[in-house]
């Protein structure tokens, strides 16, 4: 190494802080003539097969059930006959290594091509059990078996979710990508484990030598090799702290939904895959409150078809199996306008689009009927938007030979709760978008930073949603969810259970925390509170009062 | 059905839930435990043999695909019982 120190800036896209010895996933495989035969091609592969086992194996016993299967896969396809013969026979050719590489990309090209999403990417897991076993073969004295030391962080241009669940509990202590978002199934699945993963780092830091003192601070976005001591110290503290109070948080999986006055509460996940609802699953949370369903659709040319949302939602619904789920209908408002709508777009667009909106709904129908189904209509304005959405709801279920499912609404516009008691009397149940209420009635725009969640504890915002939880109740409704940030915030957590909430969806990530604070809240307590805080003049003064009177310790 | 003359015993399934990785791991490892007996999968005009989790998968079989199975060997009917099981089984619920 020089001695100029090297500091890169992109994107924390799961938050802490962690400092370990590099060590590159993806390592070129060397140039070269290597000698090779089938025997040491079938060799590599069973030992693949036998490490990814031992993997999920371990993943099980401490209870990742959901990581467990998604490493499994991997072994499953490291014994494939199919993929071993053909391995086995490009070891013959002149350079092996890439014959082999070439063998298995040609599998992982065909799954790839399939149109349905969970089979499709499962051509990432064919790529990585093939990329294991040419690093075998490369590197046969075991020195990429795994990452020198006990603790590392892991540098690849990309990363998929199965590179982070693979080490979990093996040392990995955080992750550094050249390429990738915070949507990415990598990025959920380090939040959901509390691995700091930050996306976006000049290429450069490809070439560190493996085990090279690296600091990833994703909070700060940063990324710093050969750190100072005193730069080490701090986040070393930090992380072992952090560590701690996720484990004390995820102790409480599995106790029960009341709160401290033994108010039973429903805590549910928002959620926009497959995989995420496995780690809502697994983190306790009964099912999903929220499907997104227009995120793969934010790039479209055109209106997605039936096959379209078949594919994305299929995967989905097939990991929730047996659980309540909301879908919610495609959401193409605000910040979420793809390229062949002009703004507001919104619900009244789909809802000019009959086939479009008869396309989404036969797909949830159909696909929907191996879990609890509800089907959710966002941005709503009148009460005359729903007739229409449940008029496809109920012919689709007569094709389909399904019993109709309950057809709610998303109150997130200022008109929705003007109507709240019309609107009840054509809804099955209501949802609470309190992230766009709240940006109405305060006049924010969504992506204006400012809209902070905090801003949900403003008293304007509190009365409308008091009002709305009033209605649901007195028409009889289902106990209402409130889907947005607002039901994972400290401050308007103990807010909105004044108000009567009494069910929750919030980010997958925040699940363990929700839970921890619900249960140790005083429902009675906090509806004084809540009668308190709707007299004061605005968000800061409300969220004095709740750090006043409420204090929920956390670990 | 019964067997045939040459011992293979067909099934045909519809099936209720896509062949994604998990009943084809099933399938793979079930395979494995009777390395004397064949299991064919036929999908329209796909083809594939049990053992194998990849040309499983690549069959791209989803919900609704009519699959033939074709068991040959020892306990032909026993492990036809068990693929056709595996085929119709709802998804594992975690957590």
């Amino acid at each position: 190494m020089t001695a100029v120190a090297h500091r890169w800036t992109g994107q924390g896209v799961a938050p802490g802080a962690a400092v370990a010895g590099s060590w590159r996933a993806d390592r070129p495989i060397p140039a070269g003539t290597v000698h090779i035969g089938p025997n040491e091609v079938e060799a590599a592969f069973a030992a693949v097969a036998a490490e990814l086992e031992q993997a999920a194996e371990r993943q099980r016993q401490q209870g990742r059930s959901a990581a467990a299967d998604i490493v499994e896969v991997g072994a499953l396809i490291a014994a494939d006959p199919d993929l071993v013969d053909s391995a086995k026979q490009a070891a013959g050719a002149e350079q092996p290594l890439p014959a082999v590489r070439d063998a298995v990309e040609s599998y992982a090209t065909v799954l790839d091509s399939l149109p349905d999403e969970a089979l499709s990417q499962r051509a990432a897991d064919v790529r990585q059990v093939g990329r294991r076993v040419l690093e075998r073969l490369a590197y046969p004295d075991g020195g990429r078996d795994a990452p020198a030391g006990d603790r590392f962080v892991l540098i690849a241009t990309d990363i998929g979710p199965a590179d982070l669940i693979d080490h979990l509990g093996g040392g990995l202590v955080g992750a550094v990508a050249v390429r990738g978002g915070a949507n990415s199934h990598a990025a959920i699945v380090a939040r959901s484990v509390g691995l700091p993963l930050v996306t976006g780092i000049d290429p450069e830091v490809l070439d560190l030598p493996d085990a090279t003192d690296l600091l990833v601070d994703a909070d700060a976005g940063t990324v710093v090799a050969e750190p100072s001591a005193t730069e080490v110290a701090r986040t070393e503290a930090a992380s072992a702290h952090e560590l701690e109070r996720r484990g004390r948080l995820a102790a409480e999986r599995g106790l029960p939904h009341v709160t401290a006055d033994g108010q039973p509460f429903g805590l549910y996940a928002n959620v926009a895959s497959d995989v995420e609802v496995r780690l809502a699953l697994e983190s306790g949370a009964i099912g999903s409150g929220l499907v997104r369903t227009e995120l793969g659709f934010l790039e479209a040319d055109r209106w997605p078809g039936e096959a379209d949302h078949r594919r994305t939602l299929a995967p989905l619904l097939a990991e929730a199996h047996g659980r309540p789920v909301t879908v919610r209908l495609l959401d193409f408002a605000n910040d979420k306008i793809p390229p062949f709508l002009s703004p507001p777009a919104g619900l009244p667009s789909l809802l000019a689009n009959p086939a479009a909106l008869t396309a989404q709904i036969r797909a949830i129908v159909d696909l929907g009927r191996g879990v609890g189904l509800r089907i959710m209509v966002p941005m709503v304005t009148s009460p005359d938007q729903v007739a229409p959405v449940r008029a496809i709801v109920n012919a689709a279920s007569v094709t389909f030979g399904v019993p109709a499912p309950p057809v709610g609404a998303m109150v997130e516009t200022i008109a929705a709760v003007r109507d709240i008691d019309a609107l009840c009397q054509v809804v099955d149940f209501v949802s609470i978008g309190s992230n766009d209420l709240t940006s109405e009635v305060l006049d924010l725009d969504r992506i204006d930073p400012r809209a902070r969640t905090e801003l949900a504890a403003h008293p304007r915002v509190l009365s409308l949603i008091g009002r709305v939880v009033a209605a649901s109740n007195a028409a009889g409704l289902p106990p209402l969810t409130v889907c947005g940030d607002a039901g994972s915030h400290p401050t308007t957590l103990p807010l909105l259970l004044g108000a009567g909430v009494r069910s929750v969806s919030v980010a997958v990530a925040r699940i363990d925390e929700t839970r921890w604070r619900l249960r140790r809240l005083d429902a009675a307590e906090c509806r004084t509170l809540f009668t308190d805080a709707l007299r004061l003049g605005g968000a800061g003064e409300v969220a004095a009062l709740v750090e006043e009177r409420i204090e929920v310790a956390m670990p | 059905m019964p067997p045939s003359s040459d011992g293979a015993v067909e099934r045909v399934v519809v099936l209720p839930k896509p062949l994604h990785a998990r009943p084809a791991g099933q399938l793979a490892r079930l395979a494995g435990r009777h390395k004397e007996t064949t299991i064919q999968l036929v999908a329209g005009a796909k083809k594939a043999n049990a053992r194998g989790v990849l040309a499983v998968m690549a069959m791209g079989a989803v919900t609704g695909t009519e699959v033939t199975l074709t068991v040959t060997g020892p306990d032909a009917e026993a492990v036809a019982d068990e693929v056709a099981d595996i085929l119709t089984a709802a998804e594992a619920v975690d957590g």
